[in-house]
């Protein structure tokens, strides 16, 4: 089993290279803030590489996506999420989301820190290893978010057509608030649509004022 | 989506669409189907039912389509032989709730006070009143009108017409509920608890806020023991949450933010803000005064979430950011750019921020 590599548009990359000292610690960034509490620990823009450590391709699946699904999935794109070093002891990864906007233009909606962060790009960096995946088969990695249903997956398509799209879940183990995604495996596709259509469904039906 | 009303009006069909988008009459508009609807329309201004001192004076609101206005049947003259305009003219400038999206719309101001167009500045409307039908029982035509956000010269985000209906507001924190009186020393991590169930969003904020503002130990409440006290409290119960069987089903439930902040009583007299996002420039303030503030973000397609807001800063070159505390599990604390946490968060991009609590320790 192997994972396919990922690699963003330029111009994605671009804006993300471009635009991440607005989100560190420097001149450029975080110069005057006000931090409810104790400020966060933000990297500085000597500690961060300029390089990109890794990408991966973002997409979104509505609740009613869920609800409405035969089987498959298919998902819409939604921005790219890049992951860049921190030069720190420990080492450390920020990561950052870059989408298109209807202009055309690619901006940096988001920067993210600390270490669960690093955890989230261990996980990428090790779904080769995943137990559940086909030994034979090649994989393309996406990240997939299904807001409402409050699920983050890496998403992995084979190569090879018709067979078996899974999923893994973000956060695994006791972290996973879905009491079925808990196992640290692959899922299939069709094991999560079963799992979140119930959720879906509720969820759509949500009351006013009411939030999950 | 447009809403359609009918106002029966001395024999007279009055039909008015409040929140279509201009696309609506020409095509290609858009829309968001979790937009709230027209309802805020009769709220005199300022009074949304928070009843803040609150201002839309530094607002970016969205734009709201009102209208076509028709007016059918005989007594289209009306008294005076005059055209009445339906009840548009209730509707507080820029707050019909409505939302038609337009982006690039290039002006409006929403200065409109009435319902008749003819109180509408120049060039400052989608349309006037137009006859037809010249003889007695003609129907009229009025609008579309379009208010567009371009509140302080500002135009609205060219993509932001998602969160259409939403309206930007500024309400300053009081002084004396602020914690800046703390020494640097003995100020604590604004940390967000993951939520411990799928639905527990609410919960997980509700106690993460009042472990900050109202520290204790150990800690007063817990994410089970808000969702017991929460649910016995609506009638739900008597359940106890801290049972992991009962806490995965029966409690596994949606719930409502400002009610469990009410039970910490972290909810300011009032802070439930309704289809309002506070301006940058007012959560600044809020940061300043070292109360975080809460948001229930509404996803395109379906589904609310509640995340808190844990700071601010402003870029030398003017970028707006937001700390960003969400207590998804697995999601770390994010710097997010306003505009983008306004109109596209998440991952997803598919969610706005819909509405707003104001905390109190």
């Amino acid at each position: 089993m192997s994972i396919i590599p990922s690699f963003a548009p330029t111009a994605a990359v671009t804006a993300f290279s471009a635009q991440l000292p607005a989100f560190l610690s420097g001149p450029a960034g975080i110069v005057n803030p006000a931090f409810i509490g104790e400020a966060p620990y933000i990297p500085n823009q000597d500690e961060v590489g300029t390089g990109v450590l890794a990408a991966v391709q973002v997409f979104s699946l509505s609740l009613k996506d869920v609800v409405n699904s035969t089987g498959t999935i298919s998902p819409t794109p939604a921005g790219w999420q890049l992951f860049a070093a921190v030069n720190s002891s420990p080492p450390q990864v920020v990561s950052g989301l870059a989408v298109q906007r209807h202009n055309g233009a690619w901006k940096l909606a988001s920067v993210a820190y600390g270490p669960l962060v690093r955890e989230q790009f261990d996980e990428f960096s090790e779904l080769s290893t995943l137990p559940g995946l086909s030994a034979t088969e090649a994989y393309e990695t996406f990240l997939l978010e299904i807001p409402g249903a409050n699920v983050r997956a890496f998403w992995l398509v084979p190569q090879k057509a018709g067979s078996t799209e899974f999923i893994r879940p973000l956060p695994h183990g006791n972290a996973q608030i879905v009491p079925a995604l808990k196992a640290p495996t692959a899922y299939p596709v069709q094991s999560l649509l079963a799992t979140l259509i119930p959720i879906a469904t509720a969820n759509l039906a949500m009351s006013a004022r009411y939030g999950a | 989506m447009a809403n359609q009303f009918e106002i029966r009006v001395r024999n007279t069909t009055v039909k008015i669409i409040v929140g279509g988008s201009q696309g609506d009459h020409q095509g290609n508009g858009s829309a968001s189907s979790n937009a709230p609807g027209g309802s805020s329309g009769s709220l005199p201004p300022g009074d949304s039912g928070g009843g803040l001192p609150e201002s839309a004076s530094g607002c970016c609101c969205s734009a709201v389509v009102i209208g076509p206005i028709v007016v059918e049947g005989s007594s289209m003259q009306g008294e005076n032989g005059q055209t009445q305009g339906g009840s548009s003219g209730n509707l507080p400038p820029g707050d019909s709730g409505g939302g038609g999206a337009r982006p690039n719309t290039q002006h409006g101001g929403g200065h409109a006070k009435g319902g008749s167009s003819a109180n509408l500045p120049p060039g400052d409307s989608g349309g006037g009143a137009s006859t037809s039908n010249s003889g007695c029982c003609p129907t009229v035509v009025i609008g579309p009108i379009v208010f567009t956000g371009s509140c302080s010269g500002q135009a609205a985000p060219s993509d932001s017409g998602a969160a259409a209906g939403v309206r930007e507001v500024t309400v300053d924190p009081p002084a004396h509920l602020g914690l800046t009186a703390l020494s640097s020393v003995e100020k604590i991590p604004f940390t967000m608890q993951p939520q411990q169930q799928t639905e527990w969003c609410w919960s997980a904020v509700a106690v993460s806020v009042n472990d900050f503002l109202d520290p204790a130990t150990p800690p007063t409440w817990t994410q089970p023991t808000l969702a017991t006290a929460l649910l016995t409290k609506d009638g739900t119960g008597p359940l106890n949450c801290s049972e992991t069987d009962q806490a995965e089903r029966a409690c596994n439930q949606p719930e409502a933010l400002d009610v469990a902040l009410t039970i910490t009583k972290n909810l300011w007299k009032k802070g439930f803000l309704e289809n309002k996002r506070l301006a940058f420039e007012c959560l600044q303030k809020w940061s300043d005064a070292q109360l975080p503030v809460c948001a229930r973000i509404a996803w395109r397609e379906g589904g609310f979430h509640f995340i808190a807001l844990g700071g601010t800063n402003m870029t030398s070159s003017g970028q707006q950011q937001v700390w960003v505390l969400d207590p998804l599990p697995g999601t770390p604390p994010k710097l997010w750019d306003y505009e983008s946490l306004a109109e596209h968060y998440g991952l997803s991009q598919l969610g706005f921020w819909l509405d707003t609590y104001l905390l109190t320790k």
